[in-house]
């Protein structure tokens, strides 16, 4: 099944987290166990686990899927 | 029917997640377990052989009570070869670490190098021999002399790669592990689980209803600001915020709360417990129902210890209250939430099951590392008599792993005030500003009345 893990809209890079959401690292960090596989979704604005799933779908291209 | 909604009432769960081998070197907490451990084990083999490698590397300027510049020039003139090899050994340490995160290490080292500098200079404004008469603990400077450099004279945005708060305050308290008796977890922890319990669950209910019965707000972002509040600041929101889809605002929203209250605390709960008076003990065990967030609680703990010349019962308090206590909540009210959310506010809502395992899952690691440093220190010094731990073992292992340790703090409190620029926090609305604070309120009271009323009697004889 296609999730989240694999969607173009899924920012699930601990970096790429802590740049969307500015301040996240002062008392915080997305490289935290804690955080376990949240990821942002660009598409809808929300939070989502990598093991969600939604119409909105849209795989990654091949360059995004090796980095 | 827009977009999104049609979203939501299609999405569904996909199967379980694995819980993978590889967070065991892409997660901080773990490489904050390797480290700690690591070094406690290189310690106690340096100890057995009767090196003293460990206690001349693990130099810091923070005990010389200088009073005049010529002699910390001096002793930085005697240490220079000491300091650039303890140096190149946190580099080498955090750097390959880092790097196996996914941290570019052309942006760590230049800023970690920098953030290394910046320490010594706290180190030394603390050593200076009158600095206690002048409040000048080395926490409090640390943290309002990052806070001007990254307000007034902010330095480049991707310098942040090496100011890594979590990662230097996770390793801090894996270390202080190694100098925390778990006998003392045994016999105080109890007391803490239940204080902390209280006050974790009353917080978060208390910001969650008045959010959204009182303000309006809406459920996912008064979740996300409720446990923010309730167990353990911008961690538990980020937990939360994917177990009910809370929005991208609501967690900038909780970052700001949580980030402006924590740099509030860090200066007034030192002053108010000195103010009343309070034990090192009590006011640990305060700070710790206070403060929702790890490296914020041992800034305003730390600097309270210092003060009133017992750093290690305060921080040893706090630590009791907040790691012990109120982290191991994360999980449970994650799982709690994403339940309430599946159940109560229908499942279409967050497009997935609940699973028990979010608790193991969302576990703060670190603890691990924690008890595990304690465990085996506790054991290594029982076989030792109380006159040889004192003039063998304290002088030549305990103190040099609390030099590091505090090192790893220094680099916490710094990297705090150097990350926080005000102008890039969210502007919060006064309704979710007003039920954040009532929280606050509620944890700082109800934690004063426990701390200092209820359990007082625990807590000020704690040692």
């Amino acid at each position: 099944m296609d999730s989240c893990a694999q969607c173009r809209f899924c920012v699930a890079d601990p970096a790429a987290l802590e740049r969307a959401i500015p301040g996240l690292g002062i008392l915080s960090s997305a490289y935290g166990s804690v955080r376990a596989d949240t990821a942002l979704c660009e598409k809808r604005g929300v939070f989502v686990t990598l093991a969600h799933w939604c119409p909105g779908f849209r795989p990654k291209v091949p360059a995004e899927q090796e980095s | 029917m827009s977009t999104k909604e049609s979203w939501d009432e299609s999405s569904g769960g996909a199967p379980a997640r694995k819980a993978g081998w590889s967070d065991l070197v892409l997660k901080e907490d773990w490489w904050a377990i390797w480290l700690g451990l690591g070094l406690m084990i290189v310690a106690v083999i340096l100890f057995t052989n009767g090196s003293t490698l460990l206690k001349s590397l693990a130099i810091n300027p923070g005990g010389l009570k200088w009073s005049s510049l010529g002699q910390l020039g001096s002793h930085f003139q005697q240490n220079a070869g000491t300091y650039f090899t303890q140096f190149i050994c946190w580099l080498v340490l955090f750097g390959v670490s880092a790097r196996i995160m996914g941290i570019k290490l052309s942006q760590f080292i230049p800023s970690f190098a920098v953030l290394y500098v910046l320490s010594m200079v706290m180190f030394s404004i603390a050593g200076w021999v009158n600095a206690a008469k002048f409040n000048l603990e080395a926490p409090l400077v640390a943290l309002v002399i990052g806070l001007i450099i990254a307000n007034v004279a902010p330095l480049p945005k991707w310098m942040d790669a090496g100011f890594r708060v979590e990662y230097f305050i996770k390793l801090g308290i894996v270390l202080l592990g190694a100098t925390f008796p778990i006998t003392l977890v045994v016999t105080a922890g109890p007391v803490a689980i239940a204080q902390a319990t209280i006050i974790s669950l009353v917080t978060c209910l208390v910001i969650y209803f008045v959010g959204t019965r009182v303000f309006g707000l809406d459920k996912r972002l008064c979740s996300v600001l409720g446990v923010g509040g309730a167990v353990c600041g911008v961690s538990a929101s980020m937990a939360i915020a994917a177990s009910v889809n809370a929005k991208k605002e609501d967690l900038y929203t909780s970052v700001s709360l949580v980030v402006g209250w924590a740099l509030v605390m860090i200066i007034v709960l030192p002053f108010a417990s000195r103010a009343l008076g309070l034990n090192a003990g009590v006011a640990g065990s305060w700070i710790g129902t206070s403060e929702f967030a790890d490296a914020a609680g041992f800034a305003a703990a730390a600097t309270y210890g210092k003060m009133v010349g017992n750093e290690d019962l305060a921080i040893k308090a706090f630590t009791l209250m907040k790691v012990i206590g109120r982290d191991l909540w994360i999980g449970i009210w994650s799982f709690v939430f994403a339940l309430i959310a599946t159940v109560v506010w229908e499942k279409s809502e967050t497009g997935r099951k609940p699973e028990a395992m979010e608790i193991w899952w969302r576990f703060p690691k670190f603890v691990i590392g924690f008890f595990v440093a304690s465990i085996l220190m506790t054991m290594i010094t029982s076989s030792y008599s109380t006159a040889d731990f004192n003039n063998l073992v304290r002088p030549n292992l305990i103190l040099p792993l609390v030099s590091l340790r505090t090192w790893a703090f220094i680099f916490c409190f710094l990297s705090i005030g150097l990350t926080t620029r005000f102008r890039e926090l969210k502007a919060v609305g006064w309704k979710a500003f007003s039920a954040f604070s009532i929280g606050v309120g509620v944890n700082v009271i109800l934690g004063y009345i426990l701390s200092v009323h209820v359990f007082g009697a625990h807590w000020s004889s704690l040692h």
